[in-house]
């Protein structure tokens, strides 16, 4: 009776759980698996464009050889994606911080503001970026005419954006003021599990402002921290859209370019974006090949940020 | 400021002012940040009502009282020719031709009004064209034009001649010695014009019919004269100059770029998406959350670890599995390789265990089917997750630009809103008030479904970090 009744109970379960099991297998599980196939292979001849698949010559790990050892614009996304994660994930952190204590406050109006910082993270990154275009531009754009105002005219010429030093940090600082509010609401979620007591201790103790955030606020907070620089280097790994809404011209795409060890690479060609060049441009293996370099460095940078957030624990 | 080591002996009055103080200084602050993070939104409205040419200029607030430059005139003189040419964009118009002895003569610029006056012109007909930037143009208010193109223009012998109704004119009397003044404004509500700078005579202009203004001066003394007219508008006229709402509906019903359409097909993607979404992750969040199944920890645990993987490296294969099914342009090539969402399956999960094990016995007792309790007791409880489930996959697939970008060809009807702003970019790249005109229909849904919907993407989005 009892038996009957489990093989019951498994088959209504898996009855619930089919839709999205399908879906997953078919949309997710499969496609790493056959990306995996890819990786080994590489596209020859390039036939008509609802079969471009169907044409593939296996090589091993032609490809990952080739990307590991002979490619260094592969190294230089890499390189460029660390700088952008570096320049994008601290400032995230200090200014989300910032903002929940700020808000932590019993300010007047603090609800408006709270949704205020928060809404540019459900925004849609492409057309924000476009909007920066803009606010980027020489000659007419908002910041340009600012500077230019205030004396300097150093980018009245190319734009924050078509120079090399200034291209990636301005679009991580775009991105940055799009998603401060999401570190804000993680950190806030975190500080009203802090008991407004302990706070009231530290005040009786003589703890100013900064004191009492660093030893009661900033420790308990330590969690999201972690969290934050995993979602950020994930985000530096995946970035794409964001390059190609500011980074990508018709002419020039990556750019702007400059000279390294003899290659001519692009200061904004982060490895999603290198990763996309080489799918566009129907190299179907490699960018398959890519795709799992990537992955691995995605999951060594998860074991070590669970490694250290058990450490944190004990 | 708060601390109490600095200050042990405050007085209570200074000591509540002080909070006040350093209230008044944080609201600021936030009020700041709030400025800069939704500058680009703000900025991006802005541009979108501005007038095309006006967009990448410096100007926001209107002139309302707008000074002509000093247009200088002869009592006394012999007959004149007056030509005219209205153009925003234009820098520089010269006029060219057998009216001038070939020679180009500069016409001078008074905003988009050029205008040059003539002199010692023999009487008869004339031909000419206007060279408008380094193009030649025909002049549009010619009543006469030759086969090759050029304007024509009769010169009379005893009068001043021009081509169609002047919009700044002046004209004395041989005879009788009297300037009559023209000016065309139909927008304006008071026209004066100052003749011979500010010591000489200010004339009020009086409504004329066509909105020109016009006033009869005598009295001038024969010789060079110089007349300024000052138009005074209201503050909504003025603003005209600069702002439009014509940029929305030129983009929604472009032809090439129909964003009303785009819209509707963001409109589909993103809710259907959300609706299916919901769908498998309730029923699986169900699952896992309820029921004891064999091989329930390892497929919970291989769902785990797949979200470690990069969103971007399933784009490859997940592109080949489009092509495969035949799916490119299609609304479920868009939708479907997103709908199992592993995030919504776990906020699903932990949502529906707090829903207490006692509540869905009772159902049972009471002889629901499993089917009729997942309706009656999962589905009404869950709904507060669910609806934040729906908003999230919704805004997220709105915003999917990389995926629906490689699914559609560029002429594919299915191109959503940032798909179809990309290629309307390559297009139009310098029409940045269009531009933002179309960004706008792809920002202010989300961000008004936002404001009406906050809390729900708050718990959401907390409850996804804050627990694993």
């Amino acid at each position: 009776m009892a038996s009957v009744r489990n093989r019951n109970e498994t088959l209504i379960a898996y009855l619930f759980l089919a839709p999205f099991l399908i879906a997953f297998v078919v949309f997710l599980g499969y496609p790493i698996v056959y990306s995996l196939y890819l990786s080994f292979h590489e596209t020859t001849v390039f036939t008509d464009w609802f079969n471009i698949f169907g044409d593939m010559r296996w090589t091993g790990f032609g490809n990952y050889s080739d990307l590991l050892f002979n490619d260094f614009e592969f190294w230089w996304s890499l390189y460029r994606t660390l700088i952008y994660a570096l320049l994008m994930i601290p400032a995230q952190i200090v200014i989300g911080f910032f903002l929940a204590v700020l808000l932590r406050e019993k300010l007047p109006g603090r609800d408006f503001f709270r949704g205020a910082y928060f809404m540019p993270h459900v925004l849609d990154v492409f057309v924000v970026g476009t909007i920066w275009v803009l606010i980027y531009s020489p000659n007419y754009g908002l910041l340009d005419v600012l500077l230019t105002r205030i004396g300097i005219d150093y980018f009245s010429s190319t734009g924050v954006l078509g120079n090399p030093w200034t291209a990636l940090p301005a679009i991580a600082f775009a991105l940055v003021l799009k998603s401060a509010g999401f570190g804000m609401i993680l950190f806030l979620a975190a500080m009203s599990n802090i008991p407004e007591s302990v706070y009231e201790a530290a005040d009786i103790d003589g703890a100013n402002f900064w004191q009492k955030h660093h030893h009661v606020t900033f420790p308990l907070v330590k969690p999201i921290i972690l969290f934050l620089v995993i979602t950020g280097l994930m985000g530096a790994l995946n970035a794409f859209t964001e390059i190609y809404a500011m980074a990508a011209t018709k002419y020039a795409q990556g750019g702007p370019f400059i000279d390294s060890f003899g290659h001519t690479v692009g200061v904004t060609k982060v490895s999603g974006f290198y990763l996309y060049k080489t799918f566009e441009q129907g190299d179907y293996g490699r960018a398959a090949a890519m795709s799992f370099l990537l992955l691995i460095v995605a999951f060594t940078i998860s074991v070590f940020n669970a490694r250290l957030l058990r450490s944190e624990k004990v | 400021m708060d601390s109490a080591d600095n200050a042990p002996r405050r007085s209570p009055s200074r000591q509540a002012s002080m909070v006040r103080i350093r209230k008044a200084v944080l609201v600021l602050v936030s009020t700041w940040m709030t400025v800069i993070v939704l500058l680009p939104i703000g900025w991006m409205i802005m541009i979108a009502f501005k007038r095309e040419g006006q967009a990448l200029k410096f100007q926001f607030l209107p002139v309302t009282n707008q000074r002509s430059i000093a247009y200088s005139f002869e009592v006394g003189a012999a007959p004149i020719v007056t030509l005219e040419y209205r153009d925003d964009t234009a820098q520089q118009v010269t006029v060219v031709g057998e009216l001038t002895g070939d020679e180009p003569v500069q016409m001078l610029r008074d905003g988009a009004l050029f205008r040059v006056v003539l002199t010692g012109i023999a009487p008869g007909k004339r031909t000419y064209h206007f060279v408008v930037d380094n193009t030649t143009r025909p002049d549009p208010r010619a009543t006469e034009t030759t086969p090759v193109g050029e304007s024509v223009i009769e010169v009379a012998a005893d009068r001043g001649s021009s081509n169609g109704p002047l919009d700044v004119s002046i004209a004395t009397e041989l005879v009788e010695q009297t300037t009559s003044l023209s000016f065309r404004a139909p927008d304006a509500t008071n026209v004066t014009a100052t003749i011979d700078g500010d010591a000489g005579r200010a004339v009020s202009l009086a409504r004329g019919p066509g909105g020109t203004w016009q006033a009869n001066v005598s009295g001038l003394s024969p010789g060079a004269h110089s007349v300024e007219f000052l138009k005074e508008r209201t503050f909504w006229t003025a603003l005209g100059d600069i702002y439009t709402t014509n940029n929305f509906s030129e983009v929604l019903f472009n032809k090439d770029f129909p964003f009303i359409r785009f819209f509707f097909n963001s409109l589909v993607v993103a809710t259907s998406a959300g609706i299916v979404t919901v769908i498998l992750c309730t029923f699986a969040g169900y699952a896992f959350a309820k029921k004891q199944f064999p091989g329930r920890d390892t497929i919970f645990y291989v769902l785990l670890a797949s979200m470690l993987v990069p969103g971007l490296i399933f784009v490859v294969p997940q592109f080949a599995l489009v092509s495969e099914f035949g799916w490119i342009n299609t609304y479920q090539g868009m939708v479907l390789p997103h709908v199992s969402n592993i995030f919504g399956l776990f906020l699903m999960r932990q949502y529906i265990e707090t829903i207490p094990d006692s509540l869905l016995e009772a159902a049972r007792i009471d002889g629901a089917s499993e089917w009729q309790v997942f309706r009656i007791a999962i589905v009404p409880l869950a709904m507060p997750i669910i609806i934040t489930l729906f908003l999230i996959t919704f805004v997220s697939q709105w915003s999917n630009f990389l995926w629906q970008f490689i699914t559609n060809t560029p002429d594919s009807p299915l191109r959503t809103l940032p798909v179809g702003l990309n290629l309307f970019k390559g297009q139009y790249d310098i029409k940045w008030e269009l531009i933002m005109a179309g960004a706008c229909f792809s920002i202010i849904p989300v961000a008004i479904i936002f404001a009406l919907t906050q809390r729900y993407f708050i718990q959401g989005m907390t409850s996804g970090a804050v627990k694993e």
